[in-house]
């Protein structure tokens, strides 16, 4: 089966674009402390993608560093997406600075592959050249367009080109241009193996360099060796088409539709709508056993206007995914030039492709498993009733007093699907000299609880700036009550951060035994007691 | 060269292993094995509720869910806003599949039914307050969906009804003396009744946690039928367990009186 004959367009250095930054600031967009994108400028400095953000930061110490956010990079780019429609109404968007479309048609419409790829990098670079305001766009910025058989080989091409210009390459040439490339490049960009480093790397000490080399092989050994995604890079690296030929005919009755009433002319609020949409296609999608890799977005506001959108996943849609989609075409198009003059009345999804779900294997203990997803769901649906800082998860943080080491993140800060670490884990091990030692309260009160701890006589307990007791604490009045203390023992004096005048603590800690047989840990800081938390 | 003689232990021991004995496990909830003793089916059944009271209930709660969330089941606590996050990791918790919703504020029967759907145990605080509709309606969804419920010190008529009842009655802290030491270790009296499997009601001494920092049921003894001749539900000092206890209680006993 031939490959369909596509046409890349990678607007390159998006992530920086789409963040506002001119391309002769060094700055970088980093995710999870990895630099993802770099300027032109920081590329001078030798700031490459991949590296730590410290590393970046040493390399080039005016660096401006900007945290990733998939959704700005989204909204950024439906402008540059809109001018490709100018040339075809089937433009897929493949990630923010990525798209996509089949050239057949309107290649035979513009006279040729290769007019239509000079017009598609003029409407893009128009459309980029607006978003950064910056006319004429300097070379390094301007959308690089390729058009290959298959899409693996055109955003090859596009890749490889540099200078503005468009890369064609002749139909059934595909296999002999890719044969050069490393087997890196299975790996790279909007590849449908993105995230199989693994692979790559065994190819590599296998002695597999090229992609010719992996072409050479029958797709029965890779088959054998690594299963389906072996198969893949065989297919690839031929310069098939990346979809395999298995591609099923969509099934009946997968497309969602809603309308809302009233009109929503807020983002969150249709993804709100979108969210249970996603849920039923997902759930049609797996009891057909299929699993969607291209999805059409449509929304249509009240006075009329249309917009729709195809997007394209490199592996599967999840219901999370196709939610992310909805949220990133509305906000841009409620910011673009042709913004609608209403609210959304009608939101349709509609699964384009589906491809055999391959299944997962699901983790046996812990790890990946189903039982995430249900409570990522059932915790979603709390978010709703609450509101979205209602659910929290624990995270461990960094100090000696309880309240430091207790922490709450709001569940939306966090991502429950990937390897979430408690802590950091340079300071899962990291000593805290003066932390008292284990068993921990089970009941910690944050902020903590006014005391006050008398002695023998009645009077206030005193502890001296050395350390020592003035007399020993004999009641402890709570609330109003007064309990006897049998038993009790510190101080653990603690003094941190003296070098930071708003953060200085100076105090001094106290296990207390009481005579109802509870068990408190309590604290006095400049003359006052405080009860920080109980063992109960 | 002669064939071995089939070693006849050796094939009964594997048979004990290879018989489809799990199914009763599979409607429970697995627990810490230090814990199996405190609970009738070895675990917290699927589906049922069990109520905490007593000094130490926060610390039994974290006990109760730490091998679930260890073996990849979801926990959330709703109104446990003060839960210590250290405690439940020194029990073995694991905290990456664990969810806090403080505040429910009156839309308690709402989050808990959203709940149930999803997760495996719902630890419910002493502050939540269900009204009477609410609770039969959950209990049943609860045992529709076999999601279990624990409950911290509940106020009984604003909860849901308890399968079990763990209560724990008297518990001493040693290691704290008078002006030195460090907390160490807890000894705790437990008596568990209920419904069902539970009805007969048991007392039990138990480290909570023990001065190695583990949590162990250190003896057993039945209260009403005190010549029990269930011998598969012992634990490994059960020979004298009923000396065990009262040992454990004149042992509390001491401590207080030298501590006072």
């Amino acid at each position: 089966m031939s490959a369909t004959r596509t046409l890349v367009v990678l607007a390159p250095h998006w992530s920086t674009v789409a963040a506002g930054i001119p391309p002769d600031e060094p700055a970088v967009v980093v995710f999870a402390n990895r630099v993802i994108d770099a300027t032109p400028a920081a590329h001078t400095h030798d700031v490459q993608v991949g590296l730590r953000r410290r590393e970046a930061q040493s390399r080039c110490p005016a660096l401006e560093v900007i945290e990733h956010d998939p959704a700005r990079d989204a909204r950024r780019f439906d402008p540059v997406v809109s001018s490709l429609e100018r040339l075809t109404p089937r433009v897929e968007i493949l990630q923010p600075g990525l798209c996509s479309f089949p050239t057949r048609g309107p290649s035979r419409f513009f006279g040729g592959d290769d007019a239509l790829a000079g017009l598609a990098v003029d409407y893009a670079g128009e459309a980029v050249a607006d978003a950064i305001v910056l006319d004429p766009l300097p070379p390094a910025l301007l959308p690089r367009v390729g058009v290959a058989d298959g899409l693996f080989a055109a955003s090859l091409a596009a890749q490889r080109e540099r200078h503005g210009t468009s890369e064609v390459i002749e139909p059934g040439a595909s296999g002999s241009f890719l044969c050069n490339f490393s087997v890196a490049a299975l790996v790279e960009g909007a590849s449908p193996l993105a995230g199989h480093d693994d692979l790559v790397d065994v190819f590599w000490r296998l002695g597999l360099r090229t992609l010719a080399d992996v072409a050479a092989l029958t797709s029965e050994d890779l088959l054998a060796r690594f299963g389906v995604p072996g198969v893949l890079a065989h297919r690839l690296a031929s310069g098939l088409d990346d979809r395999p030929p298995d591609t099923r005919p969509v099934p009946e009755g997968l497309a969602r539709e809603a309308q809302l009433d009233p009109p929503a002319d807020r983002v969150d609020t249709v993804a709100f709508v979108a969210k249970t949409l996603a849920d039923e296609i997902d759930e049609r999608l797996a009891s057909n056993g299929v699993v969607c890799t291209r999805l059409v977005i449509e929304a249509v506001s009240e006075n009329g206007e249309v917009r729709t959108r195809v997007w394209r996943h490199e592996h599967r849609f999840t219901a999370a995914a196709m939610t992310d989609r909805v949220r990133w075409q509305l906000d841009g198009w409620f910011h673009s030039a042709q913004r609608p003059t209403g609210g959304v009345v009608t939101l349709r999804l509609e699964p384009d492709e589906v491809v055999p779900d391959e299944g997962r294997q699901l983790g046996f203990w812990g790890g990946q498993s189903n039982n995430d997803e249900r409570a990522a769901r059932a915790l979603a649906r709390v978010q709703g009733l609450l509101g979205p800082d209602a659910v929290t998860v624990p995270e461990r943080g960094r100090g000696r007093r309880s309240a430091d080491v207790e922490k709450r993140v709001s569940l939306t800060a966090v991502s429950l699907s990937s390897d979430r670490p408690l802590t950091a884990p340079e300071l899962a091990d990291a000593p805290w000299p003066g932390r008292l030692p284990a068993p921990s309260p089970a009941t910690v009160f944050s902020p903590p609880r006014h005391i006050e701890v008398r002695d023998a006589e009645g009077g206030a307990v005193m502890v001296t700036g050395r350390g020592d007791v003035a007399s020993d604490p004999v009641h402890v009045i709570a609330e109003g009550a007064r309990r006897k203390v049998i038993g009790w023992a510190g101080p653990w004096p603690l003094d941190e951060r003296w070098w930071d005048g708003a953060a200085h603590r100076r105090q001094a800690r106290f296990q207390v035994v009481l005579d109802d047989g509870t068990a408190h840990l309590v604290s006095v800081e400049r003359g006052n007691w405080w009860l920080d938390a109980t063992y109960d | 060269m002669a064939t071995a003689a089939p070693d006849l232990d050796e094939l009964r021991r594997l048979t004990q292993l290879t018989a489809p004995v799990t199914l009763a496990r599979e409607h429970t909830l697995p627990v810490l094995e230090e814990l199996r003793p405190l609970l009738p089916e070895r675990g917290v059944r699927r589906g049922s509720t069990v109520a905490v009271r007593g000094d130490g209930s926060c610390a039994l709660a974290i006990a109760l869910t730490a091998e679930l969330s260890r073996t990849g089941g979801w926990v959330v606590c709703v109104g446990v806003p003060t839960l210590g996050v250290s405690a439940a990791l020194e029990v073995g918790a694991a905290l990456e599949r664990w969810a806090f919703v403080d505040d429910p504020g009156d839309q308690a029967a709402e989050v808990v039914n959203a709940l149930v759907s999803g997760v495996d145990l719902i630890v419910i605080g002493p502050q939540v307050r269900l009204r009477f509709t609410h609770t039969r309606r959950l209990a049943a969804r609860l045992r529709e969906r076999g999601t279990s419920v624990i409950t911290i010190a509940p106020d009984p008529s604003a909860s849901l009804a308890a399968d079990l009842t763990i209560e724990i009655e008297r518990s001493t802290w040693t290691g704290v003396e008078w002006g030195h030491g460090r907390l160490r270790a807890r000894r705790v009296e437990i008596v568990t009744s209920g419904r069902g499997a539970a009805a007969r009601s048991r007392r039990l001494a138990a480290w909570l946690p023990g001065p190695e920092g583990r949590i162990q049921v250190i003896g057993q003894a039945t209260l009403r039928r005190p010549n029990n001749s269930d011998g598969t539900d012992g634990t490994d000092g059960t020979d004298n367990t009923a000396e065990m206890a009262g040992a454990t209680a004149g042992t509390v006993v001491d401590l207080a009186r030298r501590a006072g």
